[in-house]
C-alpha cells in the first residue's frame, strides 16, 4: 500500500473517530443534563404536590367547617325550634319543615360538590365518556368557557380500566382549568380519539395566549404540566405539549385503552 | 459559468428559489412561518449565497477557500438548531445542541490542521456525518412517538432531504481522494451525481416547507 493511500485511510479513521466523538460526547453531555434536570423537576414537582395536598385538605377543611357545619348547626337550631314550638300551629309547622328540608338538600348539594372534587364517582357509575361531558359541562358553568367536546359513544372506544379513565378525567380537569386560568380565551374544545395503536387520545386545544413550553425546572412554577405529563406517565402513556405565545396551546396525553393496573 | 452542466445550476437556483417561494406563499396566505422551518430557509439562502460566491471567484480566478471558515459553522449551526427545536424529546433536544456546539471549535481545529489548500477532504465530512446523525435521530426519534401519519410532517421531509444531502457529502470527499484521486473525469461524474441528488434534496426540503403548519408549533413536548 503507497503512503498516500495509508495517509487516506489514516484521515479517514481520523474523521469518523471525531464524528463519532463529537456524537458521543453530545449523547453523554445530553444524557447528564436531561437527568439532572429530570431529578430537579422531580424534586420540585414533590415539593409541589406535598403543598398541593395540604392545600386540598385546607380546601375541604374550609367546606367542612365554615359551609357544612354552620348549615349542620342551623339545623339543628332550627329542629330545636320545631322540637320546643308548642302543638296546634300546623301550617306554620310544616313551613318550618319545609324549610329545612330545603336546607338539607343544600347541604347534599354542597357536600357532593365537595365529593365530587375528591372523586369524581360519575366515572364508577357512568364511565369515562359521561364524566368528561359532564367535566365540560361543569366548566362551561363556572367559568363561562364553552367547550366543545368531540367523544365518540361510549361504545366506539374501547374499555377503559377505571385507573386509565380516572387518569385522564384529571388530565382533562387539569387541562380545562388551565384554559380557565392562563389561556384569556373563552372556547376551548376537549378531544377523545381511539388511535389505531389501541390506544386513546384526550386533547385539549385553545387558542388563546399560549407560554414558551420549556423543559428546564425553572419553566415549571405550577403542577399543572407536570402532574398531568406524571399521570400519563403512570397509565404508560405520554403527554405531548403544542404550545407558542399568542398561537394557543395544545395537550394530548396518549394512553394505552386496555391496561391493567396502573403501575 | 455558461460551461458549467445544468445540475450545478439548478441546485443552486433551487437553493435561492425555495425561501423566496415560501416567504411569497406565507404572505399571501398570511401565515406565518414557523421557527425551525425560518432557520432552515436560512441555511437555503446560507448555501444560496456561498455558491454564488464560489462561482463568481471562480469565474474571476480568485481563492475562495477561506469562505467555508465562514459558511460551513453559519450553515452547520442554522440547520442543527432547527432539526433540535424539531425534537418531541427534550434528550434528543438537548443531545443535538451541545452537538451544535462542540463540532463548531472540533470543526475548526480539524479545518486547520487540514491545511487551507485541502478542500476540506477531511474535515466536511466530519461535519456531515454529525448533521446526518442528528437527522436520523430526528426521523426514527420523532417517528417512533408521532400518531399522525408521518408524511404529515415537516420534520419528516426536511430531515429525508437533509439526510440524503449530506450523506452524499459525507461520502463524496474521501471517496474520491482513496479511489480516484487521479481520475478528473471520474471526479467532475461524482460531482454530477451529487448535484442530481442535491437537487432531489432540495425538493424533499421544499416538500416540508410547503407541508400545512400545525395550528400551535411544537416547542417542545412529550414532558
Amino acid at each position: 500500500m503507497s503512503s498516500g493511500n495509508s495517509e487516506t485511510i489514516w484521515n479517514l479513521y481520523l474523521t469518523l473517530g471525531l464524528a463519532a466523538a463529537v456524537i458521543l460526547f453530545a449523547l453523554i453531555s445530553a444524557l447528564v443534563i436531561y437527568q439532572r434536570r429530570f431529578v430537579k423537576l422531580h424534586r420540585t414537582y414533590s415539593k409541589n404536590l406535598l403543598s398541593a395536598q395540604e392545600e386540598e385538605r385546607a380546601w375541604v377543611a374550609r367546606e367542612v367547617h365554615d359551609d357544612a357545619l354552620q348549615r349542620v348547626a342551623m339545623l339543628a337550631h332550627e329542629l330545636h325550634e320545631v322540637a320546643d314550638e308548642p302543638p296546634g300551629n300546623v301550617d306554620r309547622q310544616r313551613q318550618r319543615i319545609g324549610a329545612i328540608v330545603t336546607e338539607v338538600e343544600d347541604l347534599g348539594v354542597m357536600l357532593r360538590r365537595v365529593a365530587h372534587r375528591l372523586h369524581p364517582s360519575l366515572i364508577d357509575q357512568a364511565g369515562l365518556v359521561p364524566a368528561l361531558e359532564g367535566l365540560a359541562g361543569d366548566v362551561s358553568r363556572a367559568h363561562g368557557i364553552q367547550v366543545d367536546v368531540e367523544i365518540p359513544p361510549s361504545n366506539a372506544i374501547p374499555g377503559v380500566p377505571r385507573d386509565v379513565a380516572l387518569i385522564l378525567y384529571r388530565i382533562a380537569q387539569e387541562g380545562l382549568r388551565n384554559v380557565a386560568r392562563h389561556s384569556g380565551v373563552k372556547r376551548a374544545s376537549l378531544r377523545v380519539v381511539p388511535t389505531q395503536d389501541n390506544e386513546l387520545s384526550l386533547e385539549i386545544v385553545d387558542r388563546g395566549r399560549g407560554f414558551v413550553h420549556d423543559d428546564h425546572p425553572k419553566s415549571h412554577k405550577g403542577l399543572g404540566l407536570v402532574s398531568m405529563a406524571e399521570r400519563a406517565r403512570l397509565a404508560d402513556g405520554r403527554l405531548e405539549v403544542w404550545s407558542e405565545p399568542g398561537k394557543g396551546t395544545r395537550l394530548r396525553a396518549i394512553v394505552p385503552a386496555h391496561q391493567g393496573e396502573v403501575s | 459559468m455558461d460551461t458549467l452542466p445544468w445540475e450545478l445550476h439548478a441546485a443552486t437556483a433551487l437553493e435561492g428559489l425555495i425561501p423566496l417561494f415560501v416567504w411569497l406563499r406565507s404572505r399571501l396566505a398570511k401565515t406565518e412561518i414557523s421557527r425551525p422551518r425560518r432557520l432552515v430557509m436560512a441555511w437555503l439562502l446560507v448555501q444560496f449565497t456561498s455558491d454564488l460566491f464560489q462561482l463568481y471567484t471562480m469565474s474571476r480566478g480568485i481563492s475562495n477557500l477561506w469562505a467555508r471558515y465562514l459558511i460551513s459553522p453559519t450553515s452547520d449551526v442554522l440547520m442543527l438548531y432547527a432539526l433540535s427545536m424539531w425534537q418531541t424529546h427534550p434528550l434528543r433536544r438537548i443531545g443535538i445542541r451541545v452537538a451544535m456546539l462542540v463540532l463548531v471549535p472540533v470543526w475548526f481545529g480539524y479545518a486547520i490542521a487540514e491545511g487551507v489548500g485541502a478542500f476540506g477532504r477531511y474535515s466536511d465530512p466530519l461535519r456531515s456525518i454529525v448533521i446526518l446523525v442528528a437527522t436520523l435521530v430526528t426521523l426514527v426519534g420523532n417517528g417512533l412517538t408521532t400518531t399522525t401519519r408521518i408524511s404529515r410532517h415537516d420534520w419528516f421531509w426536511v430531515a429525508a432531504g437533509v439526510a440524503l444531502y449530506f450523506a452524499l457529502e459525507a461520502a463524496l470527499g474521501p471517496f474520491l481522494e482513496f479511489i480516484f484521486a487521479d481520475s478528473r473525469d471520474i471526479a467532475l461524474r461524482a460531482f454530477l451525481f451529487k448535484a442530481r441528488f442535491d437537487i432531489l434534496a432540495y425538493l424533499l426540503i421544499a416538500a416540508g416547507l410547503l407541508c400545512p403548519q400545525e395550528t400551535a408549533r411544537p416547542s417542545g413536548t412529550s414532558i
